[in-house]
């Protein structure tokens, strides 16, 4: 267990220091800044429309910059951890680490751990720009508990997605891109959207809706939580929220690390 | 050390290997076939990196289909070109014996042990993509014996070096494979490999045609019908010497100096060329054969295992 670790340690920092080229790290910076600048040509706007710049405007904004940044999230989880098979195939190094012990597995979580990095360094940046553009304009005195918050969420948001797109990566190689964008339309949009107690409770945006009302809920409009209440019932205990999130990570992984070492992968044919 | 019974591998409705029976002991192997001959799948089969559809493989007594911790014994250099042009020739050697189980400065010793055997130890830090196709080559034997395996396995080494590195890369294969260890060499180019003196094993349409030692191959390919080029002061009188000599199936006059002709028998044609120029005080200025891959015997071999042909002496 050990060795695997310390091999997917050593895969993480060789991938992201040997894949962080100029293009890389200009489509992460863009990321970075997009909801920023988002919410601040928001502010602008309402700054200069005749009602003006005001808390409750501002509070509503919130939800919007959250949606901004958890977006730049998935997109960066996506063009990170999906590709952990297929990039190693069509760059045809699958062979030099697949001919190493426990070089499938180290690749599976090497990879996973590369892509939640930059995602979740995505996030920070995106969080705390968005967090001292809010703070400028509405001087609530809560900036460190809202950044810890935010930041708490998309730890969590990045581990469970990050976790579910690489075992798409592994389980369906040429079309992993398409099968994580159909997971989150279906799962997260149209499911986790379904107002039944039952079926919306099997997506990832329902637990971490639950952990931000708990951790949000106080900067939120109150209008706002008692209309998620009407549609989609009682929530748990904050800590079963994100017991299920580690839960599904942990298993995803445990089942992508099972896949992608008892798959046979087929890099030519020769006959 | 690797064991081959009736092995087979489809690659849906395509063969990649067909009913292939194998035993080799410790040793040096040439793997000779055509691109496409079913080379690479035979090694990703002895690696466990593909199930066989049918038959067993055997390695070092252990069936390596999911036995990874078997790899720890196998230092492995594919055909592929490496794909990491940021990283330099030592991180990513580093990082290829941390995958073996290594911890970062034990891995980066040996890494630098094995590119400094290699002759690679001066641009060691150098981003790959300013390597040379040697140099990226050398890199490459690195990762495959940095963790001092075994069995080393190469598939298609030689490619792209130039005559100097084709020279260094045949006198470190010898050395290898003269401190006893297990060596399997894949090429599609004879003399590449025979520099080596392995035992042969030459494979085609999937299917391992022959096997043995170089002088067993050497009889076999002196059978195999060989189209050659001369170049000589009296091409006429050549040709008239060379049907009245020797066994030609055909022959043409592609200029004023040369003639190409084909013959089912090139040691009978390589024993009397010598007497022809003696006795009749031809010049030859060159002798070029037209086909110097190994097409042309593996075409004959399949011929003999379809039963197309009969081998001569048989």
């Amino acid at each position: 267990m050990g060795s695997i670790l310390q091999n997917a340690i050593a895969t993480c920092r060789f991938e992201i220091r040997s894949s962080f080229t100029i293009q890389r790290t200009s489509v992460s910076l863009i990321l970075a800044l997009f909801p920023p600048t988002m919410l601040g040509l928001l502010i602008l706007g309402a700054t200069f429309s005749r009602a003006g710049i005001s808390s409750s405007i501002l509070q509503d904004f919130t939800p919007l910059t959250i949606v901004l940044i958890g977006l730049v999230s998935l997109l960066s989880l996506i063009l990170w951890a999906t590709p952990n098979v297929s990039a190693e195939l069509e760059g045809k190094s699958w062979v030099f680490i697949a001919s190493r012990p426990g070089g499938r597995i180290s690749i599976f979580l090497g990879k996973f751990l590369a892509s939640f990095s930059v995602s979740y360094a995505i996030c920070i940046v995106s969080i705390s720009l968005c967090t001292l553009l809010i703070d400028s304009q509405l001087h609530t005195g809560n900036t460190v508990r809202f950044w810890l918050s935010l930041s708490g969420i998309f730890f969590l948001a990045c581990l469970a997605y990050g976790g579910i797109f690489s075992l798409l990566g592994v389980l369906f190689i040429k079309r992993a891109m398409t099968f994580s964008v159909g997971f989150v339309i279906v799962s997260d949009i149209i499911m986790a959207s379904v107002p039944g107690v039952l079926m919306n409770k099997f997506s990832i945006r329902y637990h971490l809706q639950e952990i931000s009302l708990t951790w949000l809920g106080w900067f939120l409009p109150s209008s706002s939580e008692r209309g998620y209440r009407v549609i989609f019932g009682d929530g748990y205990p904050v800590t079963i929220h994100i017991c299920i999130l580690v839960g599904i990570t942990l298993f995803t992984l445990c089942l992508g690390a099972w896949a992608i070492a008892n798959r046979e992968y087929i890099t030519t044919y020769e006959a | 050390m690797i064991e081959l019974k009736n092995t087979t591998k489809l690659y849906k409705d395509v063969i990649g290997v067909n009913d292939i029976c194998l035993n080799l002991q410790a040793g040096t192997y040439g793997l000779l076939g055509p691109n496409g001959s079913g080379k690479t799948t035979l090694i990703n089969l002895i690696l466990g990196q593909l199930k066989p559809t049918i038959g067993s493989v055997t390695l070092f007594g252990v069936n390596p289909w999911k036995k990874s911790k078997l790899l720890r014994r196998i230092g492995l250099c594919p055909s592929v070109e490496v794909n990491y042009p940021r990283a330099t020739g030592l991180e990513w050697v580093t990082y290829m014996v941390q995958l073996h189980g290594f911890r970062f400065m034990q891995a980066q010793k040996k890494a630098k042990e094995s590119l400094d055997f290699v002759g690679l130890s001066h641009a060691m830090n150098r981003p790959m993509r300013n390597y040379s196709l040697g140099m990226r080559q050398r890199a490459k034997i690195g990762q495959a014996i940095a963790h001092n395996p075994d069995l080393l396995i190469l598939d298609e080494p030689f490619n792209g070096l130039d005559p100097i590195g084709r020279h260094e890369m045949s006198a470190f294969l010898k050395t290898w494979a003269s401190q006893g260890k297990g060596l399997i060499l894949a090429s599609h180019i004879l003399h590449e490999v025979e520099a080596i003196n392995p035992s042969f094993l030459l494979i085609s349409g999937g299917r391992l045609l022959a096997s043995g030692s170089p002088t067993e191959v050497r009889n076999i390919l002196a059978d195999t019908p060989y189209e050659l080029t001369m170049r000589t002061s009296n091409p006429k009188q050549l040709a008239t010497l060379l049907i009245e000599h020797c066994d030609i199936e055909s022959l043409k006059f592609t200029s004023k100096t040369e003639i190409l002709f084909s013959t089912p028998s090139a040691s009978q044609l390589f024993k009397v060329i010598p007497e022809i120029i003696q006795q009749h005080k031809i010049m030859i200025t060159e002798i070029r054969s037209t086909d110097d891959s190994l097409n042309t015997l593996f075409s004959m071999l399949m011929k003999l295992h379809r039963g197309e042909l009969m081998q001569r002496g048989r």
